[in-house]
């Protein structure tokens, strides 16, 4: 009698196991399946905010150049336009919104003078996504008005050393161009270093042009290029050339950073330097991970191009060349 | 004793099996729509993928372009001009240059077919536009409307479109002439070659960036 029972509660254990064996398994499957099935929704969605984000850049883009072209086309647009007014279009077919707004940085007024810069947004608005798009408009500088493109800073040698560029171990210089009283701000247009790869060509190096603080230090980045270093000179020391595009409107009096920066391992670059030497208005930048040094006495070979200009414009009313950015979404 | 020790082994029952049966039918009933749904989803977003980066590769190209004719700008009609063949995409080299093209399969700017999107057909119009509102203009006043179409399937029953719209203006990006002469770079166009298939994508660059090679 007590083996009976023994035996019959053992049959119903099995018999319970069966099930939660199958709800087990058919848990696990509906997890599996439910996660995939999510995250295939996540990637279209993903990719739909992608793609709306594409378009969104592109109408931004025709909403500067519809703005331009209907300012273009009324003599009295300072007067018929409002400062930070926002003016919505959205032509027959076009499936997204176009905006464009005024800015008048300086004083908040359109018309108040017929020769102030202004800034131009175009926004574009499609799906969930907002991109502005954010132009000077001003008065160009006329070719009487511009002079360069020259080497505007430079030193060219004698070295007495050489040093590596590697990842943690930056090379850079301070310099602060010389202009005539006149100048009334300044470009970079290109920047050329004397250096040559170093070892296995493995590393990339960093061409970057900074803001400088107060103690002559990188600050903003400004502009960056990245070169593979088997695109670097190979064998002896030569000129690599950086073209620079975004370096536009600088205040004379006031210097820049170019450094040379390392990343991936082993050395991106052997650069000759100079060392004991006097130098004015620069100063060699050694350091990395942020902190930089500075040596008044020691230079890398390096030649600034740049332009300046001798007015801020007399010229007609266009798109300032480089001033395309985009810019935050409000 | 023997026979209660033997009935403790005894297998699964038949009601036991039949509602294992039921569950684990249920369970792979749901698995199988799951993975319908998630391969829908995918064909979705491949779809999708597909056409506006057709479209987009297009319409950054056709963006880079100049607003005129520059080897003869004062005759501002839309379409080709002399010397300009409809069927060779790579001397074209203002915006309206475009007008009426209708390929497929796609091609890239200097007309290598792009075979692995053979299902798919281009199209483009170009207008002139009001500046007063963005519409169809008689004249030119210095705008110019553009639509870029990617078509699946034209004509057929599971046709999918992807539309873009653009403007370009007279006055627009890359209009205004350096004060110094220098090459800019204006379209980049990329390949990207992974597991036998490529993709190639475009971007048209907004600010006079000096070509390195010049």
């Amino acid at each position: 009698m007590i083996n009976n029972r023994i035996g019959r509660s053992r049959v119903s254990q099995q018999r319970g196991t069966v099930y939660v064996t199958v709800l087990g398994v058919a848990m696990i499957v509906s997890v599996i399946g439910l996660t995939s099935l999510h995250i295939s929704r996540l990637e279209l969605r993903q990719t739909q905010t992608l793609q709306d984000t594409a378009y969104a850049r592109s109408v931004a883009q025709s909403s500067v150049e519809y703005a331009v072209a209907k300012i273009e086309s009324d003599s009295s647009w300072r007067s018929n336009l409002v400062h930070g007014t926002e003016y919505s279009i959205t032509p027959t077919g076009f499936n997204a919104t176009m905006s464009y707004r005024l800015l008048d940085n300086d004083d908040n007024n359109l018309a108040d003078d017929a020769n102030e810069p202004v800034e131009i947004q175009g926004i574009g608005r499609y799906g969930d996504a907002t991109v502005v798009y954010s132009i000077t408009y001003a008065r160009s500088v006329t070719s009487e008005e511009q002079v360069g493109p020259a080497i505007i800073h430079s030193y060219g040698g004698p070295t007495s050393t050489n040093e590596n560029v590697a990842s943690g171990a930056y090379k850079g210089q301070y310099f602060l161009p010389s202009f005539p009283a006149e100048a009334t701000s300044w470009s970079v247009t290109q920047i050329d270093v004397y250096l040559q790869q170093n070892g296995v060509a493995t590393a990339t190096l960093h061409v970057n042009l900074y803001s400088a603080d107060g103690s002559g230090h990188p600050n903003t980045l400004l502009e960056s290029a990245s070169y593979p270093e088997d695109q670097l000179p190979a064998g002896s020391f030569d000129w690599h050339q950086v073209p620079i595009s975004t370096v536009n409107g600088l205040t004379p009096g006031v210097g820049l950073c170019l450094t040379l920066e390392g990343s991936g391992s082993g050395n991106a670059a052997s650069a000759p330097i100079a060392t004991g030497i006097s130098q004015t208005n620069s100063h060699m930048l050694r350091g990395g991970w942020g902190s930089w040094n500075d040596y008044p006495n020691d230079a890398i070979l390096y030649r600034i191009h740049g332009v300046y200009t001798t007015s801020s414009g007399s010229g007609e009313f266009t798109i300032t060349p480089g001033s395309w950015q985009t810019t935050a979404a409000f | 004793m023997n026979n209660l020790l033997a009935n403790t082994r005894l297998g699964l029952s038949l009601a036991e099996v039949v509602v294992a049966s039921v569950l684990v039918g249920t369970v792979v009933v749901g698995a199988l729509n799951m993975l319908g749904a998630a391969v829908q989803t995918k064909r979705a977003r491949a779809d999708l993928m597909v056409g506006a980066w057709l479209a987009d590769q297009l319409l950054a190209e056709i963006k880079a372009q100049e607003y005129l004719e520059p080897d003869d700008p004062g005759l501002g009609l839309i379409g080709r001009n002399g010397g300009e063949s409809s069927s060779d995409r790579s001397n074209w080299d203002d915006v309206d240059d475009y007008a009426f093209y209708n390929v497929s399969p796609p091609q890239t700017k200097d007309n290598t077919v792009l075979n692995e999107y053979s299902d798919w057909t281009r199209i483009v119009d170009i207008w002139w536009a009001r500046r007063v509102n963005g519409e169809l203009a008689l004249l030119d006043f210095g705008l110019k409307g553009i639509r870029v179409q990617a078509i699946y399937h034209e004509g057929q029953a599971d046709e999918k479109i992807v539309t873009r719209y653009a403007y370009r203006s007279k006055w627009g990006a890359l209009e205004q002439a350096p004060v110094y002469d220098e090459t800019v770079v204006t379209h980049i166009e990329s390949e990207l070659n992974l597991g036998g298939g490529a993709q190639t994508s475009s971007a048209h660059l907004l600010n006079h960036v000096v070509d390195p090679n010049n």
